[in-house]
């Protein structure tokens, strides 16, 4: 038999996780969805954002497909993503896993130090960084050169812009990244990895066997959501280079915006959004989908 | 758990498009009444104005607006101050989607064709008279009208010229270049380890594409016939085009900038010896520089050809669905378009230094124009040629192909070509 109290306060409970949950909710569906489904809508007609809407059906989305810019557009959000997200994963584990094996205040205050750059916003830690690219003044080249080796052109260079604007979003985000893994890292049980050792296994085997399994979940965070950062960047690539020299950190975002607001194209410059909004969400899926069975295997 | 996780990632990447498509529907930021208000005469009037303006330019439209509004009852101009690079990208054409732009708009070369081919500005020809017309420099007013109609009120003209550390070139023994060849050659020679020679725009942009004209002008090159066709795939253009990218190519120009391309505090903080800058540059000059020993000088020109510099400058416009064009019209002309030309004098002459777009107020000001560094500009004023406004596939295409010559390593002939290409394929 139930008990008519408990579902009473079950229903005050639901009641007031819903109270809790409505605000972000309807910011979500107003700020997020609305928009979403509009730009889907937009995306089906021509449409300059001042004379009148007029319907040309999948036109936009068949222009796409032969728009060569576009696709080049996206190789190079390809390629950032290809460079930032292992970068990041790799150097930020690396980084919790030294700190775990620190000890008291000198561990305490390095963590606060690698988060300092997280509290940067991007514009002023784009304009910190061409200091130090600058050509001619710039810190890196004099200590270049103090190496013998002359100078660069670092974002000037069509060849060098791309992996400079990376290691800007990596040290802005190493901090925060590295404190996700620290704290899931500090999660594990001091017992498994003692266990361990008393089996023999050295640091390496235990990082690979106990610590990188355990710490599986915070991994598809960092692996999702920086891919995910990787597609939208553009905040840093405008301050720092503007989509140049030359295109060569024109991404697709950026394309975007330039086809929206410059040529305003925005009825094509949705559909473009549209396409970009599918990509990620099969990167997402799949990504969900081979950690799901990663772990079912496991 | 498993829908949650995949309801959170989903919402997650979504989040990548509604930032672009919320500038589609996002309100702009307006405190605007007037566009909703009655057009019915007895009820007072507001106007909505944004502008973009800092310091002396900032107080001065202050002023322009409080002594409009203490003039009449009639109409109230409401004004607010946005962020320049919001106004010029995103904010105007949002807000023209949505229905809340301001009254007044400010557009210039690069917008001005846009928005009249969109039909977002009203007709001002009712508003000019004839004696105003007369005023206005003829190249002037052509470049505010669109299919023969009067789209816009010109207010101000600024110029391009070559900066120079006239200290350096002394201390070197350099003549300021008057000749591309002796450009190319005082920019090599004066490029060391900590220094460039030149600085020129970088970035692309329609600045970038600004600074060039004057020299696609001066290689005998031109984009339109003005019959609608545009023509870049010329010996003309190439010639310019490998011009301005030799610099780049050959180290004596950055490639890419700590400050803005316009600020001469390049050549003042010593990264550079020659600068291509404009008349706005002036006033910087002669404060925040005043301890650098900063001159200008007309553009160089080919050998055997004249200097010529572009002029571009914002003018005033009205938003075509504003429901109060008349009130719109009478606020601007009565700064820009008036026979009192006292506003108009303090713009160009006190809020900033420009050149003005009508004879009258350059007449009434000639002393102004001939003070220090301004009769540098003065002395080549008579070269300027109005910035074109060509549709955004044109002006894509042109800046593509700066681009391309100064860091793609492609020929003038060849990126001329590509942008033909671009133009032709829409």
């Amino acid at each position: 038999m139930q008990n008519p109290r408990v579902l009473t306060r079950r229903r005050r409970e639901s009641l007031a996780a819903a109270a809790f949950l409505a605000p972000d909710l309807i910011g979500l569906l107003i700020f997020v969805l609305l928009p979403i489904a509009y730009a889907v809508y937009v995306s089906f007609f021509d449409w300059n954002l001042i004379a009148d809407m007029e319907f040309v059906g999948l036109a936009n989305y068949e222009r796409m497909l032969t728009d060569a810019d576009w696709w080049a557009s996206m190789a190079r959000t390809l390629q950032f993503a290809a460079m930032y997200v292992p970068l990041l994963f790799v150097l930020s584990l690396g980084l919790a896993v030294a700190l775990t094996a620190l000890a008291g205040g000198t561990a305490a205050n390095l963590r606060s130090a690698y988060l300092l750059p997280f509290a940067v916003t991007s514009v002023i830690a784009s304009t910190l960084w061409m200091f130090l690219y600058n050509e001619k003044q710039g810190y890196l080249n004099a200590v270049l050169n103090f190496f013998g080796i002359p100078d660069q052109k670092f974002i000037g260079s069509p060849s060098q812009a791309m992996i400079s604007i990376v290691v800007v979003v990596i040290w802005t985000n190493l901090g925060y990244t590295s404190m996700l893994f620290f704290a899931a890292i500090k999660e594990i049980p001091a017992s498994l990895t003692e266990a361990a050792r008393l089996d023999g296994a050295g640091a390496w085997q235990n990082f690979l066997r106990i610590t990188l399994p355990l710490i599986r979940p915070t991994t598809i965070f960092v692996v999702v959501t920086s891919t995910i950062a990787a597609f939208q960047i553009l905040d840093i690539i405008l301050v720092m280079t503007g989509g140049g020299p030359a295109d060569a950190t024109n991404v697709g975002v950026l394309y975007i915006y330039q086809r929206s607001f410059e040529r305003l194209e925005m009825g094509y410059g949705s559909a473009l959004s549209v396409v970009m909004f599918a990509i990620l969400l099969v990167i997402s899926l799949v990504q969900l989908r081979l950690s799901r069975s990663s772990n079912l295997d496991g | 758990m498993k829908m949650t996780l995949r309801t959170a990632v989903a919402l997650l990447a979504a989040t990548t498009v509604a930032g672009l498509a919320g500038c589609s529907a996002a309100p702009a930021p307006s405190t605007s009444t007037a566009t909703g208000a009655s057009s019915a005469p007895a009820e007072p009037v507001t106007l909505e104005f944004w502008s973009f303006y800092t310091g002396a330019e900032a107080d001065f439209v202050t002023d322009w607006v409080e002594q409009y509004n203490e003039s009449q009852d009639a109409v109230t101009v409401n004004h607010t101050a946005v962020s320049q690079t919001e106004y010029t990208t995103t904010l105007i054409p949002t807000a023209l989607a949505n229905g809340s732009a301001p009254d007044i708009l400010y557009v210039e070369p690069a917008t001005f064709t846009k928005y009249a081919e969109s039909g977002a500005l009203a007709d001002l020809t009712p508003y000019y008279t004839d004696a105003l017309k007369a005023d206005i420099l003829p190249a002037v007013l052509d470049s505010a009208t669109y299919d023969g109609t009067l789209l816009a009120l010109p207010m101000e003209l600024e110029t391009l010229g070559l900066f120079y550390d006239e200290k350096l070139f002394a201390t070197e023994g350099i003549a300021v270049p008057k000749t591309w060849d002796e450009l190319k050659s005082a920019a090599a020679k004066l490029t060391t380890d900590d220094r460039y020679g030149l600085v020129l725009p970088v970035e692309d942009s329609g600045y970038t594409l600004f600074n060039f004209y004057p020299f696609m002008w001066m290689a005998g090159a031109d984009v339109t016939d003005g019959n609608g066709t545009y023509t870049v795939d010329t010996p003309e253009m190439a010639e310019a085009l490998d011009f301005w990218g030799s610099f780049t190519q050959a180290g004596s120009s950055p490639s890419s900038l700590q400050i803005g391309p316009w600020d001469v505090g390049n050549i003042a903080n010593g990264s550079a010896a020659m600068q291509e800058s404009g008349s706005y540059a002036i006033k910087a000059t002669e404060t925040d520089y005043a301890d650098a020993s900063i001159s200008a000088a007309a553009l160089p020109a080919p050998t055997g050809a004249a200097s010529i510099t572009v002029a571009g400058g914002q003018k005033l416009a009205v938003n075509a669905a504003s429901k109060h064009v008349a009130e719109a019209a009478d606020f601007i002309f009565s700064a820009f378009g008036s026979d009192d030309i006292t506003l108009a004098s303090k713009w160009v002459t006190e809020a900033k230094f420009a050149y003005p777009a009508r004879q009258s107020v350059i007449d009434a000001n000639k002393g102004v124009f001939d003070e220090g560094l301004r009769a540098n500009f003065t002395a080549f004023y008579g070269t300027a040629r109005p910035e074109p406004s060509y549709p955004a596939v044109v002006t894509d295409a042109l800046r593509t192909a700066l681009q391309d010559v100064m860091f793609g390593g492609m020929s003038g002939a060849d990126a001329a070509k590509k942008a033909q290409a671009a133009i032709l394929a829409g």
